[in-house]
């Protein structure tokens, strides 16, 4: 029984050895701010796959998470925009009716998907786009992988296409739904009106070596200075005092 | 022991510090509290210490977090190993920090039952069924029998475990605990069905004075309409932001409505008490300190609840910050232990 769940295991740690890719993969991603500015990123990776978080996470752009679910990972701010997380719910904006959010898409065959997936259920290949739009149910404006990434490329200021306005097809999508089916095409023409043709910045990021971020190093996590647990061990201190006084009481008879 | 009143509010305060905070040090200290609490009350009361394998017991919790935790969250700076990513949910990076997750939230887990270890091994739950209102008397017997159900549980074990040591059983594997499992399971249900016959033979079960039809339908309809008012409310608080004001006051009239129909209620059940319990001083001193507690970590919450909160994914450090003040406010959780009387008293 123990041999065989240490064999499994060994077995586990060999597949699970960096398997190192022979050419790095490209993905996309365009985030259309709430201003009607748009950042697009080109990420570059090793691995065969990664998922939506990480692409985020990569292409340098603030982004801030909730994983404390343990179903899956909550975008809660990007850039500027969104909740200070720990501070406030990581959907402050969507209490109520007015409902704000970052909806997540993926492009499909030219087309923003709202993503039946969570961004870190979703797996990005080579040539994968993924879109982040706040508000409720916006699309990001319609860019091609080859806009976004381009054949060579480096920076890349020209003004952007102008995001063609056409009605949305897709289900009007809230945060809970995963999937709403192919709903009506009534759905009112939403968003892409609003973003006006701005320069897009454009971000190249080289890719990362290896296996994902690389462990970090040991010497930057330790903690900065032992002063703010000096506090912790006064407090220590006192407990230990009112767990003394409490001892002599009860044997004080 | 204390006064039920003010160890329920001690209970309550306590409880909402695993409840609303979300960061080690805070919740060490106040298990370290809530530690010292059941010592010192395990001194006078006889039946803290069956809470103790209960205790044990809730270690068992991290079994679960921790795993669960590490591999549904992929991500991280400080990967520990990584799994095939092509397996579906558990595939990918096993990382530090969600480790470090999983830790803490078993750590609220048992904080949050030694609290409640530590208030179920000094309460009278007798004394605790004669505070609850009289409409909520049947109510009230269930909760005794639900409160009860484990520490006469516990008590059944040990000596169920005892009689099959003498019989020669010995415990080793799982599936010696067998003989253990089922007189403990068959006896653990009679012993609360007699309880609560025998309350019901003590009037627990209340007399209720009879009324008249219309006073009957009347106090339905008045219930019906007090939680449409109260459901109503709520749904206008939560779905348009503009009347917020009509929302609250809609379901302010519902819980107005609704205790008006509980006094309705309660004045027909006849109870007599002959004794009183005693409110001593310590008694005043432990409310004010709960009261103290929880005030003070309700004002912490509305105005900066990043305090509170502790996460260990990157960008945040996986070092926790410390705040001298609120971990002063989490030893308010330690009181009962310096008001408890001696011994023998």
């Amino acid at each position: 029984m123990r041999i065989l769940l240490f064999a499994i295991l060994t077995a586990l740690l060999i597949t699970a050895a960096p398997s190192q890719a022979q050419s790095p993969h490209q993905a996309g991603l365009v985030v259309q701010f709430p201003d009607g500015h748009i950042e697009t990123a080109c990420v570059e990776f090793s691995e065969e796959e990664i998922n939506g978080v990480d692409l985020l996470t990569r292409s340098g752009l603030a982004a801030i998470f909730d994983h404390s679910s343990g179903l899956g990972t909550k975008v809660c701010k990007i850039g500027e925009t969104g909740c200070n997380y720990p501070g406030e719910d990581c959907w402050c904006r969507c209490q109520g009716s007015p409902c704000a959010y970052w909806n997540y898409w993926a492009l499909k065959d030219r087309q923003w998907l709202y993503s039946p997936l969570g961004a870190s259920a979703r797996r990005l290949g080579n040539g994968d786009v993924d879109g982040w739009a706040w508000g409720d149910g916006g699309q990001p404006p319609s860019l091609s992988f080859v806009e976004i990434c381009g054949a060579t490329a480096q920076t890349f200021s020209s003004p952007l296409v102008t995001p063609t306005i056409r009605p949305t097809l897709g289900p009007q999508p809230s945060p809970t739904a995963t999937t709403t089916g192919p709903a009506s095409p009534l759905a009112q023409p939403t968003s892409p009106s609003t973003p006006t043709p701005t320069p897009a910045t454009k971000i190249f990021i080289p890719a990362t070596s290896g296996k994902s971020p690389t462990p970090a190093d040991p010497a930057i996590d330790l903690p900065p200075s032992p002063d703010r647990y000096v506090g912790f061990a006064g407090v220590l201190a006192a407990l230990g005092l009112i767990a003394l006084s409490a001892w002599r009481r009860g044997k004080g008879v | 022991m204390f006064h039920p009143l003010a160890w329920v509010l001690w209970l309550l305060a306590s409880a909402s510090l695993p409840l609303l905070i979300q960061h080690p040090l805070y919740l060490l200290l106040t298990i370290g509290a809530a530690w010292l609490v059941y010592q010192m009350v395990r001194r006078v009361s006889p039946q803290a210490a069956l809470w103790g394998s209960f205790i044990k017991l809730a270690l068992f919790v991290w079994v679960f977090t921790v795993p669960f935790n590490a591999l549904s969250v992929h991500f991280g700076e400080i990967v520990l190993f990584s799994l095939p990513s092509d397996w579906p949910i558990i595939g990918g990076i096993i990382t530090l920090e969600a480790v470090v997750q999983g830790l803490l939230g078993g750590l609220k887990l048992v904080t949050l039952l030694l609290i409640f270890a530590a208030f179920n091994s000094g309460a009278d739950h007798y004394r605790l069924l004669r505070l609850t209102p009289g409409f909520l008397y049947q109510m009230g017997v269930i909760t005794s029998i639900a409160v009860t159900f484990v520490p006469q549980m516990m008590a059944a074990g040990q000596e169920i475990r005892e009689a099959q040591t003498i019989r020669g059983h010995r415990f080793r594997g799982l599936r010696d605990l067998l003989p253990l499992f089922v007189p403990l399971l068959t006896g653990g249900l009679e012993r609360a069905v007699g309880l609560a016959e025998s309350m019901e033979s003590r009037g627990f079960g209340g007399n209720v004075r009879a009324v008249s039809y219309g006073e009957e339908l009347l106090t339905k309809l008045g219930t019906l309409i007090a939680l449409l008012l109260a459901l109503a409310g709520v749904l206008w608080y939560s779905y348009s932001r503009s009347s917020v004001p009509t929302g609250l006051a809609l379901m302010g009239l519902g819980a107005a409505l609704l205790s008006g129909v509980f006094w309705r209620l309660s004045s027909r059940v006849e109870r007599t008490r002959y004794r009183r319990g005693l409110w001593r001083r310590r008694d005043t001193l432990l409310t004010l300190s709960s009261l103290a507690l929880g005030g003070g970590l309700l004002c912490i919450w509305l105005m900066q609840r990043s305090l509170l909160h502790y996460s260990p994914y990157p960008p945040n450090p996986l070092w926790p910050d410390f705040n001298a003040g609120l971990g002063l406010l989490t030893l308010l959780v330690a009181v009962p232990a310096l008001l408890l009387e001696k011994k023998h008293d």
